[in-house]
């Protein structure tokens, strides 16, 4: 699709946010930086994919994303809620995967023992 | 609570860097469709000037007046280089970038290459980034699907390309002239300048090189103006500065801070700290070319010029933090052998000096150097820092020079006691057995690769001190803490 | 114009002008080390990585070091040379120079010709603040034309644009990283391993002994006292305008006399002239290029006296390679004809009779020892001494030829013409053909022999000269990377030539490879190619074929130019040679 003009541009980028707008699904997104696959982001990945199978969770997606900066708490995913708000885990175990996923996805807790601190805005 | 302002890591993490949509729902490419439509090029380079952006590769040099010096000239081609190229022992907040918000470094090429006048972008990377070479590659042809690259750009007359060019890993290809001699196909080495690659650079004609972090803050600079730019960090360096925090700290990572956020803070609360609660030293900035900032220094407010004028500089964002255990004399070692694996050889003060002033140190880590060391130390830096031909060259005494500044004591030390406090340079060391702890039980003499401990079964063992090579391997195996260092 | 002030004095400097030429202006003189000017070919070497020719700038209110070497002077510019600091750093850096290089000045091939030490003599270095380990690697002597020892580098760059920028043939590059980086082929490559043409262009501008010719003084001393041996030479053209050099011969005198009094002096059995071989070269080649003007077919002729073109064009040109003359150099002539005609009427076996060549040039080592150039294990040229080894040997035994009376050449081979004697300099071989070419086709005396269009230190000169009914084109280059242009043109088809001389070092062989070193005073050159031009002037017979010598080697032995016997002793012929 080639944008040919402002107004070309202006269009997508509205149907772009409404469309994000309108996605309900919580967002796991999984740091994939070199560091964060270094780390084991790929495998963590794959329990996580698991874990959500057998909870039979739908209204979750990964999303694969660069380097948050965490690196002395690698691999990390931060948890982004629809309704707002996320929190950030870290030093993630593929044996973590159904733990997390119960506590921050079902339970759509902000507290547990993955949590670090976020220090940015 | 201190917090980091995120600029040039603001998508890092937060959009999938392979998707373009998640970019644009980022604000993506409007910076480039504001300039293009909204603005004249010379617009777009008054914004950047006033914003008081400054390259964030190290030097600090303005970057809208880079920008503004290749705009004036007159050429049939112009180019914009993204240095990537990234070198600093322990720093990789361009890998970062590039693999976590490709887009953006792309849409600030195109913008640059619209504000000059040029058509044709390079980024110049290190082979070593696979990733992020994929990342680039596939972001480069999604951008020219939807029009953002390639030609006429958004319908406009303006067209701009990016191609990659691959670093071998050489560090002084992060000084611009010879990042320029490398993509020319030439050796690697810096050449004279004036005149500047903003005048002749790239097969001769004016060029702009830029790092990744610096393209990283320009779209965010259009989008919300140079006021709100200038609003965040120091009159004298607006902005932040992403730096990787190294060393024996609690929180290691990448950190986004506004300028003039001091450094104690950056410790205490963003890096949570020394680790095992020792004690902080100091920490190290500019890496190979930087130099220590000690705890008298701890609340100096971090910028350009403040971190210049306490004897280190910005660079490209190493943040190593050094606790008791750390040997400033030996550190700075560390940092001098660095430079002299990397300098490219052209110039004598760098490719002698730097190797006798390594021979100079190690005869004080050695315990063979007498007092006038350092006055010969202090000379030979003076020269290399002043007469070197680039910036490998006039910044690489820095470290020694910094540390004898700051921890002359411990050089003393090293010089007159034979002693290192913090028990790092092997040659002073000396290791002895606790007569009441030994047992006899003949584990050190059994491990000693040289087979210079003595003594009988059950009976206290002796170590001979001109035999012992220091390897320690005798003071981690004893079980019963009988062989102590000093 | 700039206006700057150097040490307290107003300068105006044109406005790219460097400091270290501005400072001159006033008679400030900045030392240099790595920079090289070429004056007379417009070539300026200044990569500043010496740093020796620092100065203390002051713009706009910062002050900074600058190489004067290559920093363009600015409007407002205040210029410090000579302050306790900047000498202070001058030194330090001769001194880290010195502390990475081999002590060895009194057995050093250079010691007194080195710039290197010149400089610690003028700063009165006489200690090093600071040693250490020393930069180490093998010696290459794998060509028998040049001895690189890199340990006495000193990263000048300066072989680097002679072999690059200059002459294009671009075998060296700065190698390695850091204290280990040295100037060197590709992965430190042998030379002989190389595409390297042995033109001895980076010999000439090294300043220290890091590059230096193979030396085969030894052997020549050995030849000479073998009693079983019958030892002749000859001496090239442009060693007779070279050699006073080395010992103090005003500037204008001639130096050739001399110079053949110093070799009968060493105990040479016969000292000859390659001028009398240039002479036979004309012949062969005026045959050729008659022959190729009359079919008007595979033009245009190149000349082939010079083994570093010829070595050049065997590398990048193959696809020439049926154009050059297949004349031997005058060299190799003179060495076939001396082992077979001489060798007959002196009746000695041409295996006892030894050939030394004296030569400007290193390429004509090389260019000796080429299997095509030896019969039956004997070569035509045994030995060859470059302009700066013979006055070593004169030195070492004692020849101050200065001193001597001038003496003449022996005959048969010793006798030449004015055209044998400009093979010399740029232009020399083309001049030298037009004589004797433009008289056999014309068939009537020329008025005037001297074609000054083709003379002169210029990389490329064109001229047109009628001969007869025609319009002769040709051209003259020297310098490999002038000749890359002309060839590629000819390629293309755009350059339509009868003739081209081609040489390979700049200037001609005034410039050789072999000759005593300039330092970078190409004025050095032009006054040897004004004495040589004064040579031709000086002597009665201009013309090659006018050479009653040549006439007899005819009448005697080889019947008439491009008779079989010609071919099978006086040309050669080409071969691809594999790019490495």
């Amino acid at each position: 699709m080639k944008l040919k003009s402002k107004e070309d541009f202006f269009k997508l980028k509205e149907e772009t946010v409404k469309k994000r707008a309108q996605d309900k699904d919580i967002k796991l997104l999984i740091g994939f930086g070199t560091c964060g696959i270094a780390a084991g982001a790929k495998i963590i990945e794959k329990a996580i994919e698991k874990g959500l199978a057998e909870r039979n969770i739908k209204n979750a997606k990964i999303v694969r994303v660069g380097c948050v900066g965490y690196c002395y708490a690698e691999p990390t995913i931060e948890i982004v809620y629809p309704e707002g708000g996320s929190v950030i885990l870290g030093n993630i175990k593929s044996e973590n995967a159904l733990d997390v996923i119960d506590m921050h996805i079902l339970n759509k807790s902000f507290e547990s023992q993955y949590v670090i601190p976020r220090n940015f805005e | 609570m201190v917090k980091q302002v995120r600029i040039a890591l603001r998508n890092c993490g937060r959009v999938n860097p392979e998707s373009i949509e998640d970019y644009i729902n980022a604000r993506g490419y409007e910076a480039l469709v504001t300039c293009l439509f909204d603005k004249k090029p010379a617009d777009v380079i008054n914004i950047i000037t006033e914003s008081g952006l400054r390259g964030r590769g190290g030097g600090g040099f303005p970057t809208g007046i880079k920008w503004k010096a290749a705009a004036a000239e007159v050429s049939d081609e112009k180019f914009i280089i993204c240095n990537a190229d990234e070198g600093d022992p322990g720093a990789f907040m361009d890998r970062a970038v590039l693999e976590g918000d490709t887009h953006s470094v792309l849409e600030a090429m195109t913008i640059a290459g619209y504000s000059v006048g040029a058509d044709k972008g390079i980024i110049y990377i290190r082979a070593e980034y696979p990733l992020a070479i994929e990342r680039i590659k596939k972001a480069i042809e999604i951008s020219k699907e939807y029009g953002f690259l390639g030609k006429n750009i958004l319908g406009t007359e303006f067209s701009f390309d990016i191609e990659l060019k691959y670093g071998a890993g050489a560090f002084v290809c992060g000084e611009e002239t010879a990042l320029i001699a490398s993509i020319e196909g030439k050796r690697g080495e810096p050449v004279v300048k004036p005149p500047y690659p903003a005048q002749k650079g790239l097969w001769g004609k004016p060029t702009i090189v830029n790092n990744v972090e610096t393209f990283a803050n320009i779209c965010p600079i259009i989008l919300n103006g140079k006021d709100w730019f200038r609003s965040i960090g120091t009159q004298k360096s607006p902005g932040t500065k992403v730096f990787a925090l190294a060393g024996k700290i609690n929180n290691v990572g990448l950190i986004e801070i506004p300028m003039g956020m001091t450094l104690r803070n950056v410790i205490d609360n963003i890096g949570g700290g020394i680790r095992d609660g020792k004690e902080f030293k100091a920490v190290q900035t500019g890496g190979p070319s930087g130099g220590c900032i000690t705890r008298e220094n701890l609340d100096t407010p971090i910028d350009y010029d403040n971190l210049l004028s306490i004897g280190s500089m910005m660079g490209s964002g190493g943040m190593i933090v050094m606790d008791e255990d750390d040997c400033m004399v030996n550190f700075a070692k560390f940092f001098l052998e660095f430079t002299i694996d990397e300098s490219c050889g052209k110039c004598a003060p760098c490719r002698v000096g730097n190797k006798r002033l390594l021979e100079l140190l190690e005869k004080v880590t050695n315990g063979q150097a007498t007092e006038e060391i350092i006055p010969q130390i202090e000379q030979l830096c003076a020269t290399i820092k002043k007469a070197s031909l680039c910036g490998l060259g006039q910044t690489s005494p820095n470290p020694v020079l910094s540390t004898l500044r700051y921890f002359r004591n411990e050089y003393d030390e090293h010089i007159k006691d034979k002693k290192c406090r913090s028990k790092v340079c092997k040659a002073l060391l000396k290791y002895e057995i606790v007569p009441d702890k030994c047992n006899g039980c003949t584990r050190c003499a059994r491990s000693c690769p040289v087979q210079c401990i003595s003594g009988k079964v059950k009976e206290v063992h002796t170590i001979d001190q001109k035999a012992c090579i220091k390897c320690g391997v005798c003071y981690t195996n004893c079980k019963f803490n009988a062989i102590i260092v000093s | 114009m700039a206006k700057v002030i150097i040490n307290d004095i107003p300068v105006e400097a044109l406005n790219d002008a460097s400091i270290l030429d501005a400072a001159k202006e006033v008679d400030i003189f900045i030392p240099t080390l790595c920079h090289l000017d070429l004056e007379s070919f417009n070539i300026e070497h200044r990569t500043g990585s010496c740093r020796v020719c620092m100065v203390e700038v002051e713009l706009g209110g910062r002050s900074k070091m600058m190489p004067a070497c290559c920093t363009p002077v600015q409007d407002g510019m205040k210029i410090k040379t000579n302050t306790p600091e900047i000498i202070q750093i001058r030194r330090t850096v001769l001194e880290l120079l010195l502390s990475d290089h081999p002590f060895d000045c009194l057995i050093c091939a250079k010691s007194l010709d080195c710039e290197l030490q010149a400089l610690a003599r003028q700063f009165g270095i006489d200690h090093l603040t600071y040693t250490g380990e020393r930069s180490s690697y093998p010696r290459d002597t794998s060509s028998n034309a040049i001895n690189r020892d890199l340990d006495k580098c000193i990263m000048c760059r300066r072989c680097e644009t002679a072999c690059n920028e200059i002459q294009t043939v671009k075998v060296l590059t700065g190698y390695k990283r850091g204290f280990m980086a040295v100037v060197a082929p590709p992965e430190m490559k042998p030379l002989n391993d190389t595409n390297c043409v042995f033109c001895g262009q980076c010999v000439n501008v090294c300043p220290t002994g890091a590059l230096t010719e193979i030396n085969y003084i030894n052997p020549v001393w050995k030849a000479i006292n073998d009693p079983t041996k019958k030892v002749i030479v000859q001496t090239a053209p442009a060693v007779r305008v070279g050699i006073g050099e080395e010992f103090n011969i005003p500037e204008n005198e001639s130096a050739t006399g001399k110079l053949v009094a110093g070799l009968r002096r060493l105990g040479f059995d016969a000292v000859f002239d390659t001028d009398f071989s240039a002479d036979l070269t004309i012949m062969e080649e005026g045959h050729e290029l008659i022959n190729r003007i009359n079919k008007n077919e595979n033009l245009p002729i190149l000349t082939s006296c010079c083994p570093g073109w010829v070595n050049f064009m065997e590398y990048q040109f193959p696809d020439l390679l049926h154009i050059p003359s297949t004349c031997k150099s005058p060299q190799q002539m003179f060495g076939a004809i001396a082992k077979s005609y001489y060798a007959e009427k002196i009746g000695v076996s041409p295996k006892d009779l030894i050939v030394v060549s004296i030569m400007p040039c290193l390429a004509k080592k090389y260019e000796a020892a080429k299997p095509e150039f030896i019969n039956n294990g004997v070569p035509d040229v045994d030995y060859v001494l470059s302009t700066r080894e013979l006055a070593k040997m004169f030195k070492e035994a004692g020849i101050n030829i200065a001193k001597l009376k001038d003496e003449d050449y022996d005959n048969p081979l010793g006798e030449s013409t004015g055209a044998g004697v400009i093979f010399g300099a740029s232009g020399g071989v083309l001049e030298a053909a037009l004589r004797t070419v433009s008289e056999v086709i014309s068939k009537t005396e020329l008025k005037d022999v001297n074609f000054v269009e083709v003379r002169g230190l210029e990389g490329i000169k064109e001229a047109t000269v009628k001969i007869g009914e025609l319009d002769v084109k040709v051209a003259v280059t020297s310098g490999l990377g002038n000749a890359r242009k002309i060839l590629e043109k000819i390629r293309s088809g755009e350059a339509k030539y009868h003739a081209i001389e081609i040489m390979a070092c700049p200037g001609g062989c005034i410039n050789g490879g072999g000759q005593p070193y300039i330092h970078g005073d190409t004025t050095k050159l032009e006054r040897r190619m004004k004495m040589i031009y004064t040579e031709d002037e000086r002597k009665v017979i201009r013309k090659s074929h006018d050479n009653p010598y040549i006439q007899k080697l005819y009448k005697e032995f080889l019947g008439e130019p491009g008779s079989k016997k010609s071919h099978e002793l006086l040309h050669t012929h080409y071969h691809k040679k594999r790019e490495k």
